[in-house]
Formats: C-alpha cells, sequence, structure tokens
C-alpha cells in the first residue's frame, strides 16, 4: 500500500470525526461527553495525514528504490485498511439519522434503576411539567406513582407503532454509543397515532396504577394533546 | 528471551512469498464474510429504509465510539516503542514470568481505556520486550476490570454488589489463567508483530514516533471497521427476543448470554446495562456476558488478526472464550 494512500485513508478517518463533530451529527451516534475527544482524534489524525502526505511526496521526488531500500514499512500496511474509508461514505452516502421506531419496536429495555433512597423528590412545579420519558417510566414503575398521579406532564419523543395495536411515545437511551441503545416506551391513550418515527411534544397525566401491573414495566398516559415538533439535536436520553 | 517477532525488521518486506499472502488470505475471506453477510440482510424485504438506517447507524456509531480510544492507544503504544528504554520496560514486571503475568493482571486495573485501546498498547509493549504473557494478561485485564467499568456495573445493578464483586473476581482470573496458559504452552512464533520500529535502530525519536503511531492506526483500523460492520448487521439482522426462549436453561443460557457478547461487541463501559437488560436469565449468565464482552468479540477478533496475525488470533480466541466462561460459571457458582 502507497504512501499517498496511507494518507487518504487517514485523511478520511479525520474527516468523519470533523464532519459528525462541527456538524453535530455525533450526537446521533454517541454521548454528547465524547466531543472533546472526538474533536481531539481528527486533529491527531489530521497531522498523521499531513505527515504521511509529506513522506509520500518526498518519496515519489526520491524515486521508487530509495523508499524500498529506506524504511519500507508502509508495505506490511494490511488492505483491509481500505475499509477505514467506509464509514465516511457511509456517512456521507447514506446520510444516517438517529436510531428511530424501527429500533424501539425490537430493543429491550433493562429494568429502571430503583427508587432513590427515601423515596422520589416530588416533580418540579409547574403545569405541565416537564420530564424525560425515561424519568416518567422510571417513576411509574419503581414507586414513584404518587409523585405523578394527578399532575399533568409533556415530554418529548418519537412515535413507534405497537405490534399489538395502538403506539408508544419512545425515546432510545444509550449508555454509551448507539451500538447499546434501549427504548424508553410509554402507552398513548386518547390520541391518534403519529406516522412512525414522527417527533412530537406530549402533554398529559399518568393513567394510575400503569407500568408496574403487566410485567413489560411500560406506563401509560393519557394524552390531551399532541403536538409535532423538529428533532432534537441531541436525540438519545440518559 | 522471549520475544516475539517483528515482521518488516527481522523478516523483510511483506510483499515476500508467503507474507503478502499470509495477510491478505484472511482479509479476502473477511471481506467476503462481510459482504455475504451485508448482501444477506439487506436482500428482499429487509431491503426497507428503516432496518438499512439502523444498520448504518449502529456501524457508524461502533467506529466513532472506538475511534478515539484507538488513537489514544496507538499514541501510547508508539510512545513505549519510540521513549521508553528497553531496559526499564523490562525491569517494569518482575523477572519471574510466572509471577510477572498477575501483575500485568493488575496493571490493567490502572488504564481507564476500552478494548480498543489496549489492543495496540499490548503490541507496543512486546515490541519493546515486555514478555508476551504479560503483555496478553494485560490485554485481557485492562478493558475488563478498570475503575469505569466497574463504576459502571455497580451502577447498572443497584443493590447487587456481588454483580461487581463477581465480574472483577472473574475477570481477573480469567486473564491471568490464559497469561498462565501462555506462560506454559505458547509460542513467541504465532504472534507477528506490525513493524513498527523500535528506537534502538538509530532512526530519530519523533520519527519512529509518528511512522508507529500511523503504521498501527492503520493495522488494527481497517479491522475495527469490519468488526463494526459484522456487529451492525448482527443489530439489525437478529429477530428480537430470539433468546429469551432460551433463557431458563441453565448451561445453555450461559452460552447463548457468551455467543451474543462475542456478536454485539458493546464498549466494556457499556455492557453492564445490556447485560443487566436480561432479565430472563440467570445471573451467571449475565456474568458471563460481561466477562466474555471485554475480552473477545467481533471487533476485537478482527483488531487482533490485524495487529498480531492470523496464527496468533486463531489460537488465541477459542482459549480466551473457554477460560472465560469457565471462570464466570465458576465464580457464579460461588458468589451469585
Amino acid at each position: 500500500m502507497s504512501r499517498a494512500l496511507q494518507a487518504i485513508l487517514l485523511l478520511s478517518a479525520a474527516a468523519l470525526l470533523a464532519r459528525l463533530a462541527v456538524t453535530g451529527e455525533y450526537l446521533y451516534y454517541v454521548k454528547p461527553s465524547m466531543l472533546p475527544a472526538l474533536v481531539a482524534s481528527a486533529l491527531v489524525l489530521l497531522a498523521l495525514a499531513v505527515f504521511a502526505g509529506r513522506d509520500a511526496w518526498a518519496a515519489a521526488e526520491e524515486g521508487p528504490d530509495c523508499d524500498h531500500a529506506g524504511h519500507g514499512h508502509g508495505h506490511g500496511t494490511p488492505r483491509a485498511a481500505l475499509l477505514l474509508a467506509l464509514p465516511l461514505l457511509t456517512v456521507l452516502l447514506i446520510a444516517p439519522a438517529p436510531l428511530g421506531a424501527f429500533s424501539a419496536q425490537r430493543g429491550s429495555p433493562p429494568p429502571p434503576a430503583p427508587a432513590p433512597a427515601g423515596g422520589f423528590e416530588p416533580l418540579p412545579a409547574g403545569d405541565p411539567v416537564e420530564v424525560t420519558v425515561s424519568e416518567f417510566v422510571r417513576r411509574a414503575t419503581e414507586g414513584g406513582g404518587p409523585t405523578l398521579a394527578g399532575r399533568r406532564v409533556v415530554m418529548t419523543g418519537f412515535a413507534t407503532p405497537n405490534p399489538d395495536g395502538g403506539w408508544w411515545l419512545t425515546r432510545m437511551v444509550i449508555a454509551c454509543c448507539a451500538a447499546d441503545a434501549y427504548p424508553a416506551r410509554i402507552a398513548v391513550r386518547g390520541a391518534d397515532a403519529p406516522p412512525a418515527d414522527a417527533w412530537v411534544a406530549l402533554t398529559g397525566t399518568w393513567v394510575e396504577g400503569t407500568g408496574s401491573d403487566d410485567g413489560l414495566l411500560i406506563p401509560a398516559v393519557a394524552a390531551d394533546a399532541v403536538e409535532p415538533i423538529a428533532r432534537p439535536a441531541s436525540p438519545y436520553q440518559r | 528471551m522471549e520475544r516475539a517477532a517483528v515482521s518488516g525488521h527481522d523478516h523483510g518486506h511483506e510483499h515476500g512469498p508467503g507474507g503478502g499472502l499470509g495477510l491478505a488470505g484472511p482479509i479476502a475471506l473477511l471481506v467476503v464474510l462481510v459482504g455475504v453477510a451485508v448482501a444477506g440482510t439487506l436482500a428482499g424485504d429487509a431491503l426497507d429504509g428503516p432496518r438499512l438506517g439502523a444498520f448504518a447507524t449502529v456501524f457508524v456509531s461502533i467506529v466513532v465510539q472506538a475511534l478515539p480510544f484507538l488513537v489514544l492507544g496507538v499514541l501510547l503504544s508508539a510512545a513505549i516503542v519510540a521513549f521508553v528504554p528497553r531496559e526499564l520496560a523490562a525491569r517494569a514486571l518482575p523477572r519471574n514470568r510466572a509471577l510477572a503475568v498477575p501483575v500485568a493482571g493488575a496493571a490493567g486495573m490502572a488504564l481507564p481505556g476500552c478494548e480498543c485501546a489496549s489492543v495496540p498498547v499490548a503490541s507496543g509493549l512486546m515490541r519493546k520486550g515486555v514478555a508476551p504473557a504479560a503483555a496478553l494478561t494485560f490485554l485481557l485485564a485492562a478493558p475488563a476490570v478498570n475503575p469505569i467499568v466497574l463504576a459502571a456495573t455497580w451502577v447498572a445493578f443497584p443493590g447487587r454488589p456481588e454483580m461487581t464483586l463477581g465480574r472483577l473476581v472473574a475477570s481477573l482470573a480469567a486473564a491471568v489463567a490464559v497469561g498462565w496458559l501462555w506462560t506454559l504452552l505458547g509460542r513467541t512464533e504465532w504472534i507477528r508483530l506490525p513493524g513498527g520500529g523500535d528506537a534502538d535502530d538509530g532512526r530519530p525519536r519523533w520519527l519512529v514516533f509518528r511512522r508507529a503511531v500511523a503504521h498501527d492506526f492503520l493495522h488494527a483500523g481497517g479491522y475495527l471497521v469490519v468488526g463494526g460492520l459484522l456487529s451492525a448487521v448482527i443489530n439489525v439482522a437478529l429477530p428480537p427476543h430470539w433468546v429469551d426462549s432460551l433463557a431458563e436453561q441453565a448451561i445453555l443460557g450461559v452460552l447463548v448470554l457468551a455467543l451474543l457478547a462475542v456478536l454485539m461487541c458493546i464498549c466494556s463501559e457499556a455492557d453492564a446495562f445490556v447485560a443487566a437488560s436480561f432479565t430472563q436469565f440467570s445471573p451467571t449468565a449475565q456474568l458471563a456476558f460481561m466477562v466474555v464482552g471485554p475480552m473477545v468479540d467481533l471487533k476485537l477478533i478482527a483488531m487482533q488478526v490485524g495487529t498480531f496475525g492470523r496464527a496468533f488470533a486463531v489460537r488465541f480466541v477459542p482459549v480466551v472464550l473457554v477460560v472465560a466462561i469457565l471462570m464466570s460459571v465458576l465464580v457464579g457458582w460461588v458468589l451469585l
């Protein structure tokens, strides 16, 4: 593998990280806290690409023999390194979207974190009060129902058709990257299903008793209003 | 003195007879496998937008999550190769090889990196003359028992500290057992290290450093992509809940989750959360998922083929898998 090709492959890896960092699309793939690591890696790879390009230039001027006799390490690079261009091509050609209804239907969430010692704090003041989908699920399933009862909440998520009928308000939760994502799901009552993957802000009230009664740990919300919204920049929740 | 062969320096150029073909074979095979797997997944009704989209997202996310750790790993490895004097590397570990193995395992607890970082670092240690048995123990232990991973396990299994303890004990035991096995049975000629150079040959250290970084990155990076592709195919191709029916069988459950850990390629910092989601499985099976994953998965196997050669990987990977499962069962039986 020539040094010029090596430089291009290093550059494509740097370009992948730089593009995702600059466009903010990195949030489709990894946690927000990864941004500094992505930028630093892109800079290191860019520097490596520049050096490799300079070596290629120098080798071309000296003639091919010098490279063979002199250092020659470049020839050990496996052809699999060509695949380093593939992630960048995928991002440019397929333009992946954040994981949505397809993954939310398939995934199975771990049991939510148990109630904090001393029980759940009451929800903040406000009507409706803003909560995350996963926080709603956690309170409903882990004995925090009294803090939800009678409170109007507003939550953002995307619509996922329930294969058994009806629809869920869903949000993907990631621990590390999208490969380990699992869904937080709330069954919606009293509102027509938006198209799959449509992002909405849902205002409603917990249906008392749901979430811990069925073993599936999917609580239900009685919807007052379902408003379409734009997809948030950070599509996953912790 | 045990020292692995360094291709490039010791064996001449890779395009000699054997060398080039030896690498081309497995690569061609992997590429064909991936091609078939991707084509199979995307064919027919699977060629719908959502599945292709999820495949692309998971594939890119595995690569993007791993790249910073791989860059960190190759920087560390190249720094070891270029700047650490050979005598220091040799003196850092006990001279007695049987003793060096557990010390290397304990040292793994101090490097909070994911498995993508530990492969190049182990390679750098070997190039510096550290006994392969100790370097391999470090390779296995570092991603499995570092503080970040243990903390994540603690959070993922609230109220069940025995899961974190079990993970620590089983992972360390497996890493040390594999190191001792290598001391007894391993042959250095199975390992072919990428010829990233060594500072002792008189070239400027900075040149050695930056060449080694680029070289190691290209060696492991392409294979990382292979692992990401395979794992993404698994992610979108397996029917949901296909494992649930196997959960109730004690032994089969352990084997199924161990296999799943190999296929899913989840970072060791996140795998405890996934393990916790397998609620129908026994705690021992969940433990096996967390012990096997950081030591053997598709992306690691691919990177080990790229970094240490195929002859190494075909011997090392099955042994590690068996030892990791055995240790999980043993620890699970005692603790859980």
